[in-house]
């Protein structure tokens, strides 16, 4: 029915971003500043704290890491899948309105370019770690505590030919049919914004090869004839332009005659379609897949070294039997028993004759009850590469105070889970849940920490729906609000902030009967007393749009029911 | 049968009513505001010419321009065709016609092109940039069309004849 208003739900995120990037540049650079300093502090800070510590936690924690990949997986997807679903599949055409303005800032530029240093330092941290490790082990919680930061996937996957933009083969990893964008018109897009930035920056070298919106970047790799762009989240790793390269280079050995000639004939290339599927499963694999791609023999060293321990134990303990020490031994893994099976805590104990060695962590007051316990029961314990947690409820108050300084109602809550720690509760926005976790991590110092914050703004959406649902009717012939609806116009506004409206469609309406002047004039009117109660609301008249409709007689007045009236489009 | 995919371009001056010609063959909708178009913008049709296989049209609507010269080239590439419009109405965007198919024949020099003068509907039969536009056109030896994206006048016949042009091999 709205032929001047752009579609309903086009993409929040997009317009997140032109709020974050050009409204706010400063801001946003400032903190970003002051987030990469934080993050990096927090690094530092991690490897102090895990040199620390004795290597063979390092293996707990990485075999913890392999076996709970799917439960990861789990806590992450509906936080990941939700904001990138909308990101890419209602942005459509708006990506060009979107992109430009953002790619044409040199902040994008800047603020790009720190993100992308401080990612290379992280991932040569990450090289360095897994190639020399420390005492040939790994530290896996560190990737870990990157990868959540910025967990990795490949949403899609484009097959552009270079010159006209049109879409060779495409694949996507989304589940539900219905949430194809059109790849068309995007690969269109994108070959547009490339031509853009390299005249936009048009010194030598500035060919585009990474575009970054919010949280998705558009990564390209360049073939002859044709381009690869990959829409991923998060920060591949090091190896992941090699691994494109090397698939940019196969299509175009494969297909070296038909992407020369190529003219419109798409049909040549739908093998690649599968190519390109199980190219985006293969890498999709969340998370930790890539840091320990290559991995794996070593990888299986830590469950070896379990493995090993639990031998020994079960040796020590058939020693213990046939050293008739059979009950001392039962009270001993009985009481270890209990400790391992609070939550938060987890450890493992090797023994030589009388004496313990634990590794692990546990909660501080768990640890002294259990340290005492264990002396009570006449062991020896060296304890010093046993972890001292702070109680839950502290860390629930460092959460608190997290939640407080980020104003996020109600507070974040901490679940510990086995060894796990998992963040859970609602923001209102993406950067909202990176800073709490990261916040929280660098005060709580814990080693592994789940982000299952969820982004949402329940006031916010109820108010934009209810805009985009609701007509207000006049009395006729004026601009008047008729009672009924000047008391749902009151309502309305009660469920919600007019300063979280980012874009507002005000059309005024009216019916072609009688003077056309006079009606023009009426549905201005109309258009206008509604928009001075958002004014007063305090909404900002920078994102307010007026417009008129006419009906004609014949038109029908659409999803309501009488053409005297204003209605919405709001975002 | 997937369609043979081309990618047009739509040329002109500022505001002659690019963007309203290609809504209104895409969406077929007209509305009166005026955006003007920064960079570029893509949208896609899918055309079925009778005959012959469908074509899905990917139209890149360029931001226009005042002096030839001034838009990216590099938009035009891989173009095969381009609709060059001009606003019947204003005199100098007749004129600047050919210098911009000028610019685009420099980059795709086998694009085929149409012109369309557009807003048929603000000028009477024997305003003079009706004629000016027919001469122009038959000068350039190209097809023309007078449309109109406000009442839909010749618009699909304009988008189709570009569709024929650029699926035709001679
Ligand atoms: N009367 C009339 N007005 C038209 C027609 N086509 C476009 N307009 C109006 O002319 C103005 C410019 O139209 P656009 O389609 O935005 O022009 P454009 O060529 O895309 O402009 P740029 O993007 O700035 O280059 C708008 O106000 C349109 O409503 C037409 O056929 N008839
Ligand atoms: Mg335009």
């Amino acid at each position: 029915m709205k032929e001047n208003i752009p579609p309903n739900r086009s993409s929040e995120a997009l317009d997140q971003l032109k709020q974050i990037l050009l409204q706010q540049e400063k801001e946003r650079l400032s903190t970003v500043e002051e987030e990469l300093l934080e993050l990096q502090a927090r690094f530092n800070d991690k490897e102090r704290l895990i040199e620390s510590l004795d290597p063979v936690i390092a293996d707990l924690l990485y075999k913890k890491i392999m076996e709970s990949r799917a439960q990861m997986a789990e806590a992450l997807a509906p936080v990941m899948g939700e904001a990138l679903r909308t990101q890419i599949n209602e942005a459509k055409d708006d990506i060009a309105d979107a992109l430009y303005p953002v790619i044409g800032k040199t902040v994008r530029k800047s603020v790009a370019e720190a993100m992308k240093n401080l990612m290379q330092a992280i991932n040569e941290r990450i090289d360095n770690l897994v190639s020399k490790g420390f005492g040939g082990r790994k530290r896996p919680d560190r990737i870990t505590l990157l990868r959540e930061v910025l967990p990795f996937h490949v949403q899609q996957v484009f097959l552009i030919h270079r010159e006209t933009g049109l879409l060779l083969s495409h694949a996507s990893n989304h589940i539900d049919p219905d949430a194809i964008p059109n790849e068309d018109m995007i690969s269109g897009m994108l070959t547009a914004i490339r031509e853009f930035s390299q005249t936009a920056f048009a010194a030598g070298d500035q060919s585009l090869h990474e575009i970054q919106y919010d949280n998705l970047n558009i990564i390209i790799e360049e073939g002859k004839y044709a381009y690869l762009a990959f829409v991923v989240s998060g920060t591949p790793g090091s190896r992941f332009k090699e691994v494109i390269k090397d698939l940019e280079h196969k299509i175009h050995l494969a297909y070296y005659k038909d992407l020369r000639a190529f003219s419109g004939e798409t049909e040549p290339f739908t093998p690649i379609g599968k190519t390109l599927e199980s190219f985006i499963s293969a890498v999709h694999e969340p998370m930790f897949e890539e840091a320990l791609a290559g991995q794996k023999k070593r990888g299986m060293a830590p469950l070896l070294v379990f493995a090993g321990l639990i031998v020994l134990l079960v040796a020590a303990l058939f020693y213990f039997l046939s050293m008739d020490n059979a009950g001392r031994e039962a009270e001993l893994q009985s009481l270890l028993q209990q400790y391992r099976q609070k939550n938060g805590a987890f450890f493992s104990v090797e023994r030589t004759d009388n004496r313990l060695i634990l590794n692990g962590q546990a909660f501080a007051a768990d640890r002294r009850a259990l340290l005492q316990a264990l002396e009570d029961a006449g062991f020896e314990v060296n304890s010093e590469a046993f972890t001292v947690l702070p109680p839950l409820s502290t860390m629930q108050t460092e959460l608190n105070h997290v939640s407080r300084d980020l104003n996020i109602h109600p507070p974040l809550t901490l679940i510990a889970d086995s060894a796990q720690f998992y963040l859970t509760g609602e923001v209102p926005d993406e950067l909202t849940r990176i800073k709490a976790a990261r916040r929280f991590a660098a005060q709580s110092a814990l080693p592994l920490i789940w982000n299952g914050i969820r982004v949402t703004s329940p006031a916010r959406e109820k108010l934009i729906n209810s805009l985009n649902s609701q007509a207000l009717y006049f009395v006729s012939g004026s601009a008047r609000l008729n009672s009924e609806s000047e008391k749902n116009l009151r309502q309305l506004l009660s469920r919600g902030n007019v300063r979280d409206i980012r874009r507002l469609v005000i059309r005024g309406c009216a019916d072609a009967t009688g003077n056309p002047q006079r009606n023009e004039e009426l549905a201005r009117q109309r258009a206008r007393a509604v928009e001075t109660v958002f004014l007063e609301m305090g909404m900002d008249r920078s994102r307010i749009t007026l417009q008129t409709k006419i009906f004609t007689t014949e038109e029908s007045s659409g999803v309501f029911p009488t053409k005297r009236r204003v209605d919405f489009k709001a975002e | 049968m997937s369609p043979i995919k081309k990618k047009i371009c739509l040329l002109g001056d500022v505001g002659v009513g690019k963007t309203s010609l290609i809504r209104r063959f895409v969406e077929n909708i007209f509305d009166d505001s005026y955006l003007t178009t920064i960079g570029v913008k893509v949208s896609q049709k899918r055309i079925s010419l009778t005959g012959e296989k469908d074509v899905l049209m990917m139209i890149w609507d360029v931001e226009g321009f005042n002096k030839p010269g001034v838009v990216s080239p590099n938009y035009f590439m891989g173009a095969a065709g381009a609709m060059v419009v001009c606003d019947l109405s204003r005199q100098e965007s007749i004129e600047n016609l050919e210098p911009v198919i000028r610019d685009f024949h420099r980059i795709s020099n086998k694009g085929k092109i149409v012109l369309a003068g557009n807003k048929a509907d603000l000028v009477g039969a024997s305003h003079p940039g009706r004629l000016l536009f027919r001469e122009t056109a038959r000068q350039l030896e190209l097809p023309f069309f007078e449309t109109s994206a406000l009442n839909g006048q010749n618009v699909a016949a304009c988008f189709e004849t570009l569709g024929r042009k650029i699926i035709d091999p001679s």
